[in-house]
């Protein structure tokens, strides 16, 4: 048997294998400590795709035509609202925000968990639109969080929505 | 170490006091693994009590990367804080016997001059550093990993192993007082049920917890932690949690007080019970038993028109007796069932618990992953069957251990835990679906499915005698973690399969039929006598 094994079954060798695990361990979780950028990255928002499907529904909203919407047409069309900005909104910010009340509130709180700055802030503008006081209480969340952890650059367009939809 | 004066100033024997300490710290590092806790083979090189280590690392690391990005500080903080106390009260509950009590010390020191003091000072000594490695294995994760959190600073090395700690120490003298004050013995039987099931509990909650966490695409989890329910509020976790995350230091000072004074109060405890053993202990060791169920023990009369041979009856009424009296042995089995006893509850409660042979929609996974889980506790609930107290007595099975031994074995096993479990789910079953046929076919291919693992896991574990070993700190995790792999695999495989011929009526009674041919085609366990 060789000298490591017989070591091993030592009660020395098994306080020297439990330190030595501990210590691994130790090192481990430090690099893990380092990653957090690559854990955030697992739940950032990650809007579909804007389709051409898409685009001509939106355009049809926007047109003023009465279409069946289910929450697989909302998902499509928020995730439209969070990457561009340049397309024709009022109409379909109106259906975003007053087709299924509790998706939209679900859906925004998510996005200032956990949407890039950029998404965070077209989902406050979306919320300006509604000025929907139900939204009080998670604007105010998102505002201290912001505060604490940031991102920096989402504090004072929170703070504007706020005030817009009639919270402190 | 402490020095001598010190140890006479507390009333301490010192050298008795040392060389008991060393005893009991090796016995948990040496002991258990050459001939103990583990199968008894001296080539094996990994103890037991490293696989608890590495089991909850594992746990814990888990846990961090679930959490990590995903939650600030505070929500970060409880979820670790309470992870630690519901596994340091399992550890406690679970491993009593040989981490804090084992009224076998009586009879080894009994009779040597050494006072009770000295001895229930090295005992409690030695739980504290089994408390301690615990404590560490639950604290390095969340300590090093929450340092990478955004709401993070370098406070939170220092207040959240203090907060760990309080828990540790805590939950560790609680569960001890539990005990202390229902009078350790046969009284704490009934109390070691009860915190079993509250392990069962708890384990709900974490299955819960889990499924939220697996539906995570809707963000589910974040925006839980964001806005959490009032009563997690309350939990002593979130005080502490409170204190770490915003570098505060109120609750932590009174925790420290509170887990100190419950410490000595289990310290005293513990002696109180110990000095009652040193007392009694002779009286203790001996066994209760009914009459009726001795003579059916001892002659297997009572089982002889069942079993081909009195032997196989012994046997079976042996193991069933065990299984029905053993407080340890429940509380060591509670755990290996409470998976599919969450499921079974939880499935009902959430809606999500429909018939698979109605179709194959996603509602209908859990009743049969409840039958995968109830599965993937057979080699725990074969495992538990190898330990008694009384082991050294196992020479009188051990002659005459084979196939039918062990096929004895086994019915005891569907006879007590099994059996009784499936009609009490096949109830449920029918009350839920009104199909009559369904529940039974659902609850007899279960059946099928039970028999064929532990068949085919019986040659590994029941191929030397039940109740031949001592048990031993982490024995219950590490010696059968191959064998549980396989059947776990085995069972997923099997669950599958069902899952996809259960619409089909003509291939779930092609698939039963399988189950039941492969079943008989097993040649079962007991091959070494």
């Amino acid at each position: 048997m060789s000298d490591w094994k017989k070591k091993l079954r030592s009660p020395l060798g098994q306080v020297q294998l439990l330190g030595a695990t501990l210590l691994g361990a130790t090192i481990f979780a430090g690099f893990l400590a380092t990653q957090q950028g690559w854990f955030e990255s697992w739940i950032r928002e990650k809007p579909p795709v804007t389709s051409a499907a898409t685009e001509r529904l939106a355009n049809d909203i926007e047109a003023g035509k009465e279409l069946p919407i289910d929450v697989a047409d909302l998902e499509k069309l928020y995730g439209m609202w969070l990457v561009a900005d340049a397309l024709p909104t009022a109409k379909v910010a109106m259906v975003l925000t007053t087709d299924d009340p509790d998706w939209f509130h679900d859906r925004v709180e998510r996005t200032l968990l956990a949407g890039t700055p950029a998404q965070r802030i077209r989902a406050l503008e979306l919320i300006q639109t509604s000025r929907d006081p139900e939204l009080i209480p998670v604007l105010e969340r998102s505002l201290a969080r912001y505060q604490t952890i940031g991102p920096e650059e989402v504090i004072d367009p929170c703070r504007h929505t706020l005030s817009v939809v009639g919270g402190r | 170490m402490l020095s001598d004066e010190t140890l006479q100033r507390l009333g301490v024997q010192p050298r008795p006091f040392k060389a008991l300490l060393r005893t009991f710290v090796t016995m948990d590092l040496r002991g258990q693994f050459y001939a103990q806790a583990t199968n008894a083979k001296p080539g094996e090189l990994i103890s037991p009590l490293f696989w608890v280590v590495g089991q909850l690392l594992t746990v814990s690391v888990l846990l961090c990367a679930v959490l990590q990005g995903r939650v600030e500080a505070w929500f970060y903080a409880t979820s670790n804080l309470s992870v630690t106390a519901l596994f340091m009260f399992s550890a406690i509950v679970v491993e009593f016997q040989e981490a804090a009590y084992d009224p076998a010390d009586v009879q080894v020191v009994g009779h040597r001059p050494v006072t009770a003091r000295t001895w229930s000072s090295a005992r409690i000594l030695n739980l504290g550093l089994y408390v301690a490695l615990i404590g560490v294995a639950l604290t390095l994760f969340p300590t090093l990993m929450g340092l990478g959190l955004r709401d993070t600073g370098p406070s939170w090395l220092v207040l959240y192993p203090w907060a760990s700690a309080i828990v540790a120490v805590g939950t560790a003298s609680g569960a001890l007082l539990l005990y202390a004050v229902s009078g350790i013995g046969a009284p704490g039987e009934n109390l070691r049920r009860v915190a079993a099931w509250v392990q069962i509990v708890a384990i709900l909650g974490l299955f819960y917890g889990g499924q939220l966490m697996l539906r995570n695409a809707s963000g589910g989890l974040e925006l839980f932690a964001a806005n959490p329910p009032a009563w997690i509020h309350q939990l002593p976790t979130a005080f502490l949690a409170n204190d770490v995350a915003s570098g505060g230091w109120l609750f932590l000072a009174a925790g420290t007080l509170i887990s100190g004074a419950m410490a000595y109060g289990a310290l005293l405890g513990l002696r109180r019970a110990w000095t009652r053993v040193a007392r009694v202990a002779p009286a203790q060791s001996q066994v209760e038993v009914k009459p009726g169920a001795a003579d059916a023990m001892l002659s297997g009369t009572a089982s002889g028109s069942i079993f081909p041979s009195r032997h196989e009856g012994a046997i079976f009424w042996l193991t069933f007796t065990m299984l029905s009296r053993d407080g340890e042995l429940k509380s060591r089995n509670l755990p290996a069932l409470a998976m599919a006893a969450s499921a079974a509850i939880l499935g009902p409660l959430i809606g999500q618990y429909a018939d698979p042979m109605a179709g194959h929609s996603t509602d209908a996974v859990l009743p049969i992953a409840t039958m995968v889980l109830l599965v993937t506790a057979i080699p725990t609930l074969l495992n538990n069957l190898s330990f008694s107290r009384d082991h050294e007595a196992v020479w009188r099975l051990r002659p005459r251990w084979g196939a039918k031994a062990a096929r004895a074995v086994q019915t005891a096993v569907h006879a007590r835990i099994f059996v009784p479990l499936l009609l009490a789910h096949g109830v449920l079953l029918f009350a839920m679906w009104r199909d009559p046929i369904g529940a039974i076919a659902y609850t007899v291919i279960a059946f099928l499915i039970l028999d064929l693992v532990m068949r085919l896991v019986s040659r590994t574990l029941l191929g030397s005698p039940i109740l031949r070993r001592p048990a031993a700190r982490g024995a219950t995790v590490g010696s059968i973690s191959t064998v549980a792999a396989g059947v776990s695999a085995l069972a997923s495989v099997l669950g599958g399969v069902w899952f996809y011929v259960a619409p089909y009526p003509a291939l779930l009674g092609g698939f039963a039929l399988l189950l039941f041919v492969a079943a008989q085609s097993v040649r079962t366990g007991g091959a070494r006598p």
